[in-house]
């Protein structure tokens, strides 16, 4: 996985908010912002293809009472939220919406 | 009292979201400037009869000379640096900067939470532009809903086809687009056809009623623009039609205002102030670095206070007043005639 780019994280009044610039400001809308401990992982995450057991090494290293099962949870839906937000380039994703008609029930 | 006791506006706004309201009480209490306005040019394509800022280009010089390109882009980078995030480039015409396309190109690159305030008519000249770096959104200014009205309030020929087209292309790349009217004498009739448009293209729409003069350089003939809002069929009429307020005399003027302690606007003559429609303080931020600037600004409007007039005036505590409604002259509050109730 890698962040796409054009993504800058401002830190704005002690929080944490993801800024798209150029193009991206249509792909990606509302306003996404992260926790403190996310913010540190997203510093690695900008320069570097990851997978999610890079992130659980660095969060164990930084916050020493941490625990292998939390951390995994937890990144598990920090991962999902910035995927569903297209903030993540995973390959092989595809974006947009579908729409599909279910036949009608038969008598 | 310092002015930092009184409470931040978003202890008001229930609906704000968790995000905004933990960063609006952070940078209220440690006066960070998270949300400026950059006000790139007096130029406009159009003549308004309301605006307080269109200069003529003959007349530019008079008050001052725009900042350029690249002074405008070493703002920005202080201010990002500062804490701005969310940002407001309006004008004038902000597109009429002879540099626009590079201010926008640099700025919106930089990690800015971007509004563009345009009257549209220009869009088109920039649609590769705004292609390729899209406003997140544009609050267009809409004056009416044909040519005749445009030319009445506006001055100018075909204004309405123009502002459409911009605001038709702008909805055709998929930026988000808010209408502002302000509704003066000259467009009042055609407040039921603007509400039309608005609802055919679903948009969200603010109408105002508000029209000063600034002191600006550039004279609002209020007396004959201002509409007076309706009155209720069974109102006294010695009564004024303004909702009641109730003015605590203790609190400074600058306290009223949302963007205390956290907003500035950057005019086009290169001062820093705390509204746009007021006609100083000139801090300048051309010759002094951002956080300089802002600093001396918070001190500003925290030193503030109403005039002595005001102070002592039967009216202090229902006349309904904020610091833009006054002269600052000599760093100090001046009372402008037309905006003193007691006057009247």
């Amino acid at each position: 996985m890698k962040l796409k780019d054009g993504l800058v994280l401002r830190e704005v009044a002690g929080q944490y908010v993801i800024v798209p610039t150029g193009k991206r400001v249509q792909e990606i809308t509302g306003v996404n912002y992260i926790t403190k401990p996310a913010a540190y992982l997203w510093e690695y995450m900008k320069d570097h293809d990851f997978e999610k057991e890079d992130l659980i090494k660095l969060t164990l290293e930084r916050y020493a009472d941490a625990t292998r099962e939390q951390v995994s949870k937890d990144l598990d839906v920090f991962l999902k939220g910035l995927a569903e937000k297209g903030i993540l380039e995973i390959e092989g994703q595809v974006y947009g919406s579908f729409s599909m008609r279910m036949p009608k029930q038969q008598k | 009292m310092s002015g930092n006791e009184f409470e931040p506006a978003c202890r008001r706004m229930e609906w704000l979201d968790p995000f905004y309201k933990a960063v609006w009480e952070k940078a209220y209490a440690d006066a960070i400037p998270i949300s400026g306005t950059f006000e790139l040019t007096p130029r406009c394509n159009f003549n308004c009869r309301m605006c307080y800022v269109h200069l003529p280009e003959s007349k530019i010089r008079e008050h001052g000379t725009e900042l350029s390109a690249s002074e405008w882009i070493r703002i920005a980078h202080e201010a990002k640096e500062a804490g701005t995030t969310w940002l407001c480039i309006t004008g004038g015409e902000p597109l009429m900067h002879p540099e626009f396309e590079t201010i926008w190109r640099e700025l919106t690159q930089m990690g800015f939470f971007i509004t563009l305030q345009t009257n549209a008519a220009l869009v088109p000249k920039y649609e590769k532009l705004f292609e390729e770096c899209p406003p997140r959104g544009c609050k267009i200014t809409l004056y009416g809903s044909n040519n005749d009205v445009y030319r009445d309030v506006c001055r100018v020929e075909q204004g309405f086809t123009r502002a459409d087209a911009g605001i038709q292309m702008l909805r055709a790349m998929n930026i988000p687009v808010e209408l502002v009217t302000t509704v003066i004498n000259q467009n009042l009739e055609d407040v039921d056809n603007i509400i039309s448009y608005v609802e055919k293209h679903k948009l969200r729409w603010i109408p105002n009623i508000n029209v000063r003069t600034a002191g600006r350089g550039v004279d609002v003939d209020m007396e004959h623009l201002r509409i007076k809002p309706p009155r209720p069929k069974d109102a006294d009429v010695s009564e004024p039609t303004r909702r009641k307020v109730n003015m605590d005399p203790d609190r400074k003027p600058c306290t009223y205002c949302k963007d205390f302690r956290i907003g500035y606007w950057v005019v086009w003559n290169g001062y820093m102030r705390f509204c746009s429609f007021m006609n100083g303080p000139d801090i300048s931020v051309r010759s002094t670095p951002f956080i300089e600037c802002w600093k001396e600004l918070v001190t500003f409007q925290e030193s503030m206070e109403w005039p002595q007039k005001c102070k002592k005036c039967e009216y202090q505590k229902s006349c309904a007043r904020c610091a833009a409604l006054f002269d600052i002259d000599d760093g100090t509050l001046k009372i402008r005639d037309e905006f003193c109730r007691k006057g009247k």
